[in-house]
């Protein structure tokens, strides 16, 4: 779109061009503009939309560990802490040091999984 | 009775109005905070032209002006749950505007539209009168394009400081109260920015009227 020349004609032509932009005769540049924008804004809610999603199922997989936890893995793990207190298997040190032996392998081994399986996807 | 539903008759469209207005900016609020982004399409839409002339105003740059457009409706993306929709969606928007550019020109050359302002010293200080709030300005009266490049030339001649109030005001339409918001400034600062930056441009006007009808 073009101005008036009597307006601008004794002005800077950068001047004359912010002039143009300001007084809405540059309705096609800003719509370039906005179209870019836009473009750039949904992309974003698209990724801000998958991080959403991402970190969803991340609270559900704890929350399904936590309970498979709670009623899988907690009651077994009771029963055995109960059996060793009450026949009194854990009393000495040499006893104490070969559970705790076996609970830290059991602890590394975990968090090796657990990072294998997390760089895996 | 007669004069109760006189007086009721005259409100009762203002008020639908704003009260149209109200449901409009809670379901834009709504929409932020679902970051929809089918909404965002279309605030960007509406709002493309008097946000860019805002920023085109303030900076006085298209590609730095262009920049900011884009920064801005990322951030209405990303911080959209902070506005709870009881002012108008366009006074939060420009105050947005203008925190970015502050925190651009902050970054760049450590120092502030603020500080900038600061330079107003004497000439900020509140007016003892009053500036009528729904006078028709001197831009309503000018319509052409013609008309429009001067007015806009001889704002581009302001000190950013009146020229923004100037922008708010007569090309956004936002009310002085709005204003105060948007430049976090008190209001009788706003009427006193309003009141100085007119007698600033009036002159300025004035000449390149003067000019044209020596021309014509």
């Amino acid at each position: 779109m073009s101005s008036s020349g009597s307006a601008l004609g004794s002005r800077k032509p950068s001047q004359n061009d912010l002039i143009e932009a300001v007084s809405g005769l540059q309705g096609d540049r800003d719509r370039i503009s906005a179209t870019k924008t836009r473009r750039v804004v949904m992309t974003s809610a698209g990724v801000m939309k998958d991080q959403r999603a991402g970190r969803k199922k991340v609270r559900a997989w704890a929350i399904a560990a936590t309970l498979v936890v709670f009623f899988i893995v907690a009651p077994p793990i009771w029963w055995l802490a109960e059996t060793l207190v009450e026949e009194q298997h854990l009393t000495t040190f040499g006893e104490i040091a070969i559970w705790g032996f076996f609970s830290i392998t059991a602890l590394l081994g975990s968090a090796l999984l657990a990072g294998w399986l997390r760089r895996k996807s | 009775m007669g004069t109760v539903s006189a007086i009721r008759a005259l409100f009762t469209p203002a008020s639908a109005t704003e009260e149209q207005v109200r449901q409009e900016n809670l379901a834009v609020a709504e929409g932020l905070k679902r970051q929809d982004a089918g909404l965002l399409d279309q605030l960007i839409v509406r709002y493309q032209h008097r946000l860019l002339r805002y920023l085109l105003f303030l900076t006085g740059n298209r590609e730095q002006a262009e920049d900011l457009f884009q920064e801005v409706w990322m951030r209405v993306l990303t911080r959209g749950t902070q506005f709870n929709g009881k002012s108008r969606f366009e006074t939060w928007l420009f105050t947005i505007a203008r925190n970015l550019l502050i925190d651009q020109r902050r970054k760049r050359t450590m120092s502030s539209l603020d500080e900038l302002f600061e330079a107003g010293g004497e000439d900020d200080r509140p007016l003892a009168f009053e500036v009528p709030d729904h006078e028709p300005g001197p831009f309503d009266r000018m319509s052409s394009v013609e008309d429009r490049e001067q007015i806009a030339a001889a704002l581009l001649q302001l000190d950013t400081l009146y020229r923004e109030v100037l922008v708010l005001r007569f090309h956004e339409d936002l009310s002085l109260e709005e204003i105060a918001k948007v430049t976090h400034a008190p209001l009788s600062t706003v009427k006193s920015r309003l009141y100085r930056g007119m007698a600033s441009i009036k002159p300025r006007l004035e000449r390149t009227q003067n000019r044209r009808s020596e021309v014509v």
